[in-house]
């Protein structure tokens, strides 16, 4: 509720009674002083006038203007102590019907205070309540939100192990496979160098081996031939063995027939 | 050439001596007494060749004598002969070799006929005719030979053309 006084009790606004009184108090002296200073101020002016007007004119009339000046500087004086005098009276009265009036509107004020009071306490329950409400249903949904955030990720994870999962055993594969390929080739090739060694090495040892028969043969052949052999036949078998060899080689100026014995 | 010495018999034995010698060894021997004979050349009991011969080798002439017997006899320039023989002394050590290793002492016939046979190679340094061969007997060789010559190897023994057969015949599938 506001009291009919403007500017004071409002919602934006709020002075105590007893400033307000004050102020009016101070007011009314202010007021009255400068009534006091006026007047002394205007009877002075005016008195300068008529002693200027009046001056040319004898003592009697400076002294009938002195007299008047000091009548009326005495009624402004008796003037101003009545008004400050009604101006104090008046402040009392204010300051009385001040006093009550802030008894009264401290009453009210107190009233509305409270009442207010209960209202912001109310409203800020419900805005409590309903920020608690609010943020529980925020942090569910973050919560919520949060699971469902996880479990997508989880997801995805999942998802790209796999696929990685089945990447590396693609990979693995085409490696192993491709291994197995190049070491069965690697083998292939060492094997059938071996095979190649050892037939070499077979057809060596037996043409060693040939060879040795032969010379053995040879031998025996040899000593059974020689012993059939006298120096004349010996000597003949040479000489047509070199005639035959000389033919074959092709190293022969011309053949002769060599007489023989 | 000696002007003094029968200028066509000591050309001919010069070309020949080496076709007369045939072997090292009848060469070594014709060296031995070419050194003798040119020693005997300074003797002041005069020269015969008939008489150094004699005593020389008594009844035992070797065959290659008669060459060179031909040139010298009734020749009494003793510095001719000398010369002479220094010129035949080195035809015959500068004469190429031709090796033949063989298994038994040969006769005169088989080197006569080796020596023909061989002279009939067309191989660098052995000239026709103009050559010696050097016999090395080697018992393990068995029959046949092997001959050095010029460069060149020529294996003629029993044992290689034996094997060379057997070879070719592929004895040991066909019947072994």
């Amino acid at each position: 509720m506001n009291l009919n006084l403007p500017i004071y009790f409002t919602n934006k606004f709020l002075f105590t009674g007893d400033t307000h009184l004050v102020v009016i108090a101070y007011l009314m002296f202010i007021i009255a002083f400068i009534l006091i200073v006026y007047s002394i101020v205007v009877l002075g002016k005016k008195r300068t006038i008529k002693k200027k007007q009046q001056q040319m004119t004898s003592e009697d009339l400076s002294n009938n203007a002195y007299q008047d000046a000091l009548r009326i500087l005495d009624r402004a004086r008796a003037d101003s102590l009545k008004i400050l005098s009604r101006a104090q009276m008046k402040a009392q009265t204010v300051l009385k019907s001040t006093y009550s009036i802030t008894q009264e509107s401290r009453r009210e004020l107190d009233e509305n205070l409270i009442e207010i009071y209960k209202k912001q306490e109310k409203s800020l329950e419900d805005l409590t309540e309903e920020l608690l409400q609010s943020y529980k249903h925020a942090v569910q949904q973050g919560k919520e939100d949060n699971i469902r955030t996880l479990y997508e990720a989880t997801e995805a994870m999942k998802k790209e192990a796999l696929s990685g999962v089945d990447e590396l055993k693609t990979a693995i594969k085409k490696e192993t496979l491709g291994a197995q390929q190049v070491l069965e080739e690697k083998i292939q090739t060492e094997y059938s160098k071996i095979e190649n060694e050892v037939d070499i090495y077979k057809q060596e040892k037996i043409k060693n081996l040939n060879k040795k028969i032969f010379d053995m043969l040879s031998d025996i052949y040899s000593q059974v031939i020689m012993q059939d052999l006298d120096q004349t036949k010996h000597e003949k078998l040479i000489l047509d063995l070199l005639k035959e060899e000389i033919r074959k080689s092709g190293i022969d100026h011309s053949i002769n027939s060599v007489s023989e014995k | 050439m000696n002007e003094k010495l029968k200028p066509e018999f000591s050309r001919k034995t010069k070309d020949n001596i080496l076709s007369i010698l045939k072997t090292k060894e009848n060469a070594n021997q014709f060296t031995d007494f070419v050194k003798y004979l040119s020693g005997k050349t300074f003797s002041t009991e005069g020269f015969d060749i008939d008489k150094v011969v004699a005593k020389k080798y008594g009844g035992n002439i070797p065959f290659w004598l008669g060459g060179i017997k031909k040139d010298l006899v009734g020749n009494n320039d003793l510095e001719c002969i000398r010369n002479f023989l220094l010129d035949i002394e080195n035809i015959v050590d500068g004469s190429p070799l031709v090796r033949v290793e063989i298994s038994f002492s040969p006769s005169e016939d088989f080197i006569n006929s080796l020596y023909e046979v061989i002279g009939t190679l067309e191989v660098s340094g052995i000239d026709k005719n103009r050559f010696l061969i050097e016999f090395e007997i080697n018992t393990n060789l068995g029959g046949g030979a092997k001959i050095h010559v010029g460069g060149k190897y020529i294996d003629v023994s029993l044992k290689k053309i034996l094997v060379s057969y057997l070879e070719t015949n592929n004895v040991i599938k066909r019947y072994l």
